[in-house]
């Protein structure tokens, strides 16, 4: 699982204080006192009044926006954009002008310090997008619907090298311990183009239809709305950075938008090593049908970079692992690894002990596994 | 027409002209093209990794991700170092030297982001050996003409 100690959010928050604190206050400072603090450090005084006095209101206006994001970070991420886009052209311009001459060293402090928040603004704003991924990649599994449990679930998916059918076997292995019955259903494309091992041409086919996004069509899913699982499983590997097609393809037709809607689901990835925005993609596919997500995993291949990416061109050219035969004893695996198999089983068994929303004004009657008072003896 | 040829002709073209000047990587400004080239390779990589997990219905941001994954940065570095070897002959090793303390920023960068977010891939040195596989082959060509 991907998640480790990051700087937690607070740290964050109050340098956006302290650059609120400088912007606003610096440059009310700056236009009351800006002449005997150039005299101190020996900067000439501005030839354009007019533009010194924009620069500076311009300067605290951003420093407003920072106090904005103190206050409220996970209501004004877009003005973080803003402050990034703002500082970055306000080093730029210092520094080049510092570099031609028409600039005293004294203004490189406002240029360096615009230069790292650039920085910190965009760790921050890295930190605060899609924080619900943040709370799936941390392991939990969420409370599920408030509605009968039939301990089914069915497993939709597509694995063209087996590494996804390797992972949704050990989820179904999970479920299974804890008396889950699993139905699968494979994509197939309507395409012959999807398979392994595919010729140059096919890859390069596949590769710029995966970075253009384009779709493509799967036979019918034939799973009716009123099926009786409580829990979709989808998995998905990773091609160029986005989620595989024939997967993509369940989602964008509408006639398998009842198969998620209203029900328990979670997600699997699979990938060489970019797993975040392919699981980003099948995340919001499913909340867009209206699954509601209870887990989600993801999952890089074994192995250390840079042999790694190398190993996987040398498989998909190849069409098989382990080729050629005089790097087998370097190349890496195309599949997860065991430990990511065990955790894989832990979260299947995870996801069959998941806990329900109770629905508040709910009758008691209406709850499963109610407490009912012991009948009277006779 | 002619209205239009005076505009362009007094059109703000000095920072683009410099610019170019700038990317010849001349020895007297090293400090100022070297600033350059380690913030835009920090903003590219702090771009990918923003895009991660948002607009993911987007085309374009997904492109846009996909290039910065090695393409726009190996392909920048490739044409300055050519651009360079073209200005000031003979300074083509050591430029290729700048090149890879940049694939190192770069990596910094990616790795910074570990540090902001508990959940990021951080930089993803398989795909940064591709790019420096477009740039340091058509670096050492450029160095060796």
């Amino acid at each position: 699982m991907h998640f480790h100690t990051a700087i937690p959010i607070k740290v964050f928050r109050y340098l956006c204080l302290l650059t609120a604190l400088a912007n606003a206050g610096g440059n009310l400072g700056m236009l009351l006192f800006y002449k005997p603090i150039y005299q101190l450090v020996g900067a000439p005084l501005p030839k354009d009044l007019y533009s010194f006095a924009f620069v500076c209101g311009f300067s605290f206006t951003v420093g407003v926006l920072a106090f904005m994001v103190f206050l409220a970070p996970d209501k004004t991420t877009p003005l973080l954009v803003v402050g990034i886009v703002g500082k970055a052209i306000y080093a730029f311009f210092t520094f080049y002008f510092w570099n031609h001459g028409e600039l005293h060293p004294f203004f490189l402090i406002f240029g360096c310090w615009d230069a790292v928040y650039t920085v910190i603004f965009f760790l921050f704003l890295i930190r605060l997008v899609s924080p619900d991924l943040t709370v799936l990649n941390h392991g939990d599994i969420l409370d599920g619907v408030d509605r009968p449990r039939t301990n089914k679930a069915l497993f939709v998916y597509f694995s063209m090298t087996g590494n996804g059918s390797r992972a949704m076997r050990r989820v179904r292995e999970g479920l299974e311990s804890r008396g889950y019955s699993v139905h699968e259903k494979i994509c197939e494309s309507n395409e012959a183009l999807f398979h392994f091992p595919f010729s140059l041409i096919d890859f390069i086919r596949i590769m710029l239809r995966a970075i253009f996004r384009v779709p493509t069509t799967i036979k019918p899913l034939d799973i009716p709305d009123n099926h009786p699982y409580d829990l979709v499983v989808v998995e998905s590997q990773t091609w160029f950075v986005g989620m595989g097609a024939p997967v993509e393809a369940v989602f964008q037709d509408p006639r398998n938008r009842g198969i998620f809607a209203g029900r328990d689901v979670a997600a699997v990835n699979v990938c060489r090593g970019l797993w975040q925005r392919p699981q980003a993609q099948l995340i919001r596919w499913l909340q867009m049908v209206g699954g509601h997500l209870v887990g989600a995993r993801a999952y890089e291949n074994p192995g250390y970079e840079p042999i790694r990416c190398f190993s996987l061109f040398f498989f998909l050219g190849a069409g098989a692992p382990g080729k050629p035969a005089f790097l087998k004893g370097i190349l890496t695996p195309q599949h997860i690894s065991a430990e990511a198999e065990r955790e894989l089983v832990s979260f299947g068994q995870a996801l069959a002990e998941r806990k329900k929303i109770i629905t508040p004004g709910v009758p008691l009657s209406l709850l499963p596994h109610r407490v009912t008072a012991p009948a009277a003896s006779a | 027409m002619n209205i239009i040829t005076w505009f362009i002709h007094n059109g703000t073209w000095g920072p683009f002209k410099d610019l170019l000047d700038l990317m010849s990587l001349p020895p007297e400004r090293t400090r100022e093209w070297l600033m350059f080239l380690g913030a835009f390779m920090v903003l590219c990589e702090l771009t990918r990794l923003a895009l991660a997990t948002v607009f993911t219905r987007s085309v374009l941001a997904h492109v846009i991700r996909c290039l910065l994954t090695f393409a726009i940065q190996a392909i920048v570095l490739a044409a300055v170092l050519v651009w360079a070897d073209h200005r000031y002959p003979g300074r083509g090793w050591i430029n290729l030297g700048y090149a890879l303390l940049l694939y190192f920023i770069w990596y910094l960068a990616g790795q910074l982001v570990l540090l902001a977010r508990p959940d990021t891939e951080g930089a993803d040195l398989g795909f940064m050996t591709v790019g420096a596989l477009i740039t340091f082959p058509v670096g050492i060509i450029a160095a060796l003409i």
